[in-house]
């Protein structure tokens, strides 16, 4: 399967180093991602674990067309999504045992940060934008990446980050429009 | 307002900083043209703040996950399929046992019915069953002790006592090379001996760990408290180390950089769990703080002369006005009960 960070395949003897190169310069990251979606650090790490036990079956065949980590990071953001569809239809203790997790992961009781609601408005929001935007936001954001630094990993053009990084915040401020403080400000300007 | 269709890409650039000279000029202009235009770059700006608090930062460690990789893969563990691939093997398999089902039940048509009605069930919650057990990663189990004391039995046998008001939270299955347990509050690990399976309390972003020990862990307002009653942990918190072994203790701060580690002078951090104040050579100061815990009493020292004092005994079970009147006679302090406080004179 393997590609390396240019995209070009190869296979054969190295492939196993090659496999541990990307598995260890990727799964930080990816585990972040799949953890600011999934908003719980295990199963996320399981997640990111599992995609790359699929890839490592794979070796051998060549079945990526493009950039791994572009690969690597839809693979998260697909299954952190259906992890969470799937979360939803568990039975009642389930949903009951995750509240309670996530009580104790999200509001620690020495700081008891109740989530804003503008706050909770951005999560959603953000989990509503398109794989590729998302990604490009979450490497920017999260990771503190340059455009430069992003178009590298995903083997993109900085224009392409530049307007995909537009859209995420034209798209984002769509949704929350009705909760930016500063429109009750704009609102009491002009009447 | 967006006259210009690139306007959001370049007002984003200039929020993160990725803007030329030129393009901050323009935007600077753009933005003094109408009040609308300013309130739509303050929007994205107010959007990029927050968005920072809902980062999260990655603790795991690449090389150990690279490690628990190889080991599934040397176990020849498969990958878990997508969900609809694993829909599908279930309803394959809830076919084939129709199959077999057609086979057995040659009988009168109504009894058949049933039949296949009741197997049918049975295999569909079978699958359900074995679908939640098996295929979901994140299959935990969550202990919350609430008003009392509470033992729990991990999946592998380690035996965790819960003080109050505290969780532990646990896989129903440990997978890999490592036994994980989050915990809030206080509790007692009497770990199970297994030297290829660590076992790995985490805490208030402080990781212990142990191979078959018992330790109590006090994780309260950030503060960290680890006593070992026998064998040896390790502790870590960001990159520090610290190997803690029997009556030793070590207590770690939210903020601090170093672990240190010190003589552990009692055995008063037991009580929750063997119901036994043992002093010995206990200073009275020390006492009262942990009598102020166990009761939710608020005793105070009135006399400095007295919180020096050394008391060794035992008390087994004694309600707390029991332990001051013996505490009053060994000493000849006087107990003053002033509403909810009490003073020892």
């Amino acid at each position: 399967m393997i590609a390396n960070s240019t995209g070009i395949f190869t296979a054969g003897q190295g492939v196993e180093d090659l496999f541990e190169q990307v598995f260890k310069s990727h799964f930080k990251s990816l585990h972040a991602y799949a953890c600011t979606i999934m908003r719980d650090p295990m199963p996320a790490e399981e997640i990111v674990q599992n995609i790359f036990l699929k890839l490592w079956e794979k070796k051998g065949e060549i079945m990526i067309k493009e950039n791994i980590s572009v690969y690597l990071y839809r693979a998260v953001h697909n299954e952190s999504l259906n992890y969470l569809r799937h979360r939803k239809v568990r039975s009642a203790y389930q949903s009951y045992a995750m509240r309670q997790h996530k009580q104790t992961e999200q509001e620690k009781p020495a700081e008891k940060v109740v989530m804003k609601e503008l706050e909770k408005r951005l999560e959603i929001a953000l989990q509503e934008l398109p794989e590729q935007c998302r990604t490009i936001f979450q490497l920017s954001r999260f990771e503190d990446l340059k455009y430069r630094e992003i178009a590298d990993k995903l083997g993109l053009s900085v224009k392409t980050i530049e307007n995909q990084m537009g859209k995420a915040l034209k798209l984002l401020r769509l949704k929350l429009v009705d909760f930016l403080p500063t429109i009750l400000l704009f609102i009491t300007l002009f009447k | 307002m967006t006259e210009n269709n690139n306007i959001d890409d370049l007002l984003v650039k200039v929020v993160l900083g990725e803007s030329t000279a030129e393009e901050l000029s323009f935007v600077r202009g753009w933005r003094a043209e109408s009040p609308e235009n300013e309130r739509y770059f303050a929007d994205f700006q107010r959007i990029w703040e927050e968005s920072r608090n809902l980062a999260v930062h990655s603790t795991v460690d690449e090389v150990a996950a690279w490690g628990k990789f190889m080991e599934r893969v040397g176990r020849g563990e498969v990958s878990r399929g997508t969900d609809e691939e694993w829909e599908n093997r279930v309803e394959g398999d809830t076919n084939l046992e129709r199959g077999v089902v057609a086979e057995i039940g040659g009988g009168r048509r109504g009894q058949w019915m049933l039949r296949v009605a009741a197997i049918l069930i049975a295999v569909m919650a079978g699958g359900w069953f074995f679908y939640t057990y098996s295929y979901k990663p994140g299959q935990f189990l969550s202990v919350n002790s609430g008003l009392q004391v509470l033992s729990d039995t991990l999946p592998e046998g380690s035996v965790v006592t819960m003080n109050k008001e505290s969780s532990i939270r646990y896989r129903r299955r440990f997978a890999g090379n490592i036994r994980q347990v989050e915990m809030e509050g206080e509790a007692f690990f009497a770990v199970a001996p297994d030297k290829n399976k660590a076992f790995v309390v985490q805490t208030n972003g402080v990781s212990i760990t142990v191979l078959g020990t018992s330790f109590n862990v006090r994780a309260v307002k950030g503060k960290t408290e680890v006593i070992v009653e026998t064998g040896l942990v390790e502790i870590k918190k960001g990159g520090h180390v610290v190997r803690v072994g029997a009556h030793e203790k070590a207590v770690i701060g939210m903020d601090d950089a170093k672990l240190v580690k010190e003589d552990n002078p009692d055995q008063l951090y037991n009580y929750y769990r063997t119901k036994t104040f043992e002093c010995n050579g206990t200073p009275m100061w020390r006492l009262v703080e942990k009598l102020n815990e166990v009761y939710k009493a608020h005793i105070t020292i009135g006399n400095p002369r007295l919180s020096a004092l050394q008391l060794t005994t035992t008390f087994v079970d004694e309600s707390l006005d029991g332990i001051l009147d013996v505490v009053s006679k060994t000493f000849g302090i006087t107990v003053v009960h002033n509403g909810q406080e009490i003073i020892l004179k």
